[in-house]
C-alpha cells in the first residue's frame, strides 16, 4: 500500500487506502505499436529501396522534399504513440479499502469514471478466452453490482483471478467488520 | 499556388499542434503519479518540439515553385 501513498484519486475519503493500482496487460499495447512499428519498418526500408529506384533524384534538392516527408512522416507516428500509449495509462483500475473505481479515457474527448463500494457488489466474474490470454495470463473480470448502479469491467488486466480473490477477501473483510461492529452495538445496547 | 500549398501545410501543423496539447493537457491532468508524469511529458516535448522545429525548416527549404511547374 505504501507504494501508492503519493497517488490521489479523486473521490477518495481521507482514511481510505489504495491497494493496487491495475492498467491493461501489456501486450494489449504491444500489439497496438507492432502495427505502428511495422509500419516504420516498411518507411525506413522504401528509405534504403528509392535510390535505387529513383536514381536521378539523388544529390539535388528534391532529396530535401524527401527528408521532409521522412519528417512528417516521423512527426505523425510519434503523436500517434504518445495517443496510443496516453489511452493505455489513464485507462486505470483502482481497488482501495472502501470500493473499487473504475477510469476509462476513450478517446481524447470522454473519459469515464465509476465506482462501487464493497457493500455494493454481487458477484465477480473472472474471463480468460483464447490461446494468447491463457498463456500471458490476462483477461477480462466483471463486478456485477446492486440495483441501479453501473457494472464494472476490468479490461485485459493481468492475473485476473488474483484480483477477483483480492476483492473477494476484501469484502469479506468488510462484511466481518460489519458484523463486528454490530455486536459491538447490540452489546452496548443490553448494557443500557 | 505555392501558398495554397503553405496554408495547407500550416493547417496539418496546427493539427498536429493541437494533438500534442491534447496529449500534454491529458497526462498532466489525469496522471495519477506526478513523477511520472513529468517524465513522460518531458520526453514528448523534447521529440515533438525537435520534429516540429526541422518539419518548419525543411518545409521552408522545399523548391515548392520548381515542384509545382514540374507538375502543372
Amino acid at each position: 500500500m505504501d507504494a501508492f501513498k503519493d497517488f490521489k484519486f479523486q473521490g477518495m475519503s481521507p482514511d481510505e487506502k489504495i491497494i493496487k493500482v491495475l492498467h491493461r496487460n501489456w501486450f494489449d499495447i504491444a500489439s497496438q505499436y507492432f502495427l505502428v512499428l511495422l509500419a516504420v519498418g516498411v518507411f525506413f526500408l522504401g528509405i534504403y529501396i528509392y535510390p535505387l529506384i529513383f536514381p536521378q533524384f539523388e544529390g539535388t534538392e528534391y532529396n530535401v522534399l524527401f527528408l521532409f516527408i521522412q519528417n512528417t512522416f516521423l512527426l505523425a507516428v510519434w503523436i500517434y504513440c504518445f495517443l496510443i500509449w496516453v489511452d493505455y495509462y489513464l485507462d486505470i483500475w483502482v481497488i482501495t479499502s472502501e470500493k473499487i473505481i473504475n477510469i476509462e479515457q476513450k478517446g481524447l474527448f470522454l473519459r469515464r469514471v465509476s465506482s462501487a463500494k464493497y457493500e455494493k457488489i454481487q458477484d465477480v466474474t473472472v474471463e480468460v478466452k483464447g490461446f494468447l490470454q491463457t498463456i500471458i495470463n490476462f483477461g477480462d473480470v466483471r463486478v456485477q453490482t446492486a440495483g441501479e448502479l453501473e457494472n464494472i469491467a476490468f479490461r485485459r488486466i493481468s492475473n485476473p483471478y488474483e484480483v477477483k480473490n483480492l476483492i473477494a477477501k476484501i469484502q469479506k473483510e468488510k462484511e466481518a467488520k460489519g458484523l463486528d461492529a454490530l455486536g459491538d452495538m447490540i452489546r452496548e445496547n443490553a448494557g443500557n | 499556388m505555392v501558398l495554397v500549398f503553405q496554408i495547407l501545410y500550416a493547417a496539418v501543423m496546427l493539427v498536429f499542434l493541437l494533438l500534442s496539447a491534447f496529449i500534454v493537457f491529458h497526462i498532466l491532468k489525469y496522471s495519477y503519479d506526478k513523477r511520472a508524469a513529468f517524465l513522460m511529458i518531458v520526453i514528448f516535448l523534447a521529440f515533438t518540439g525537435l520534429l516540429f522545429f526541422s518539419n518548419i525548416i525543411l518545409f521552408a527549404n522545399l523548391p515548392l515553385e520548381e515542384m509545382l511547374s514540374y507538375i502543372l
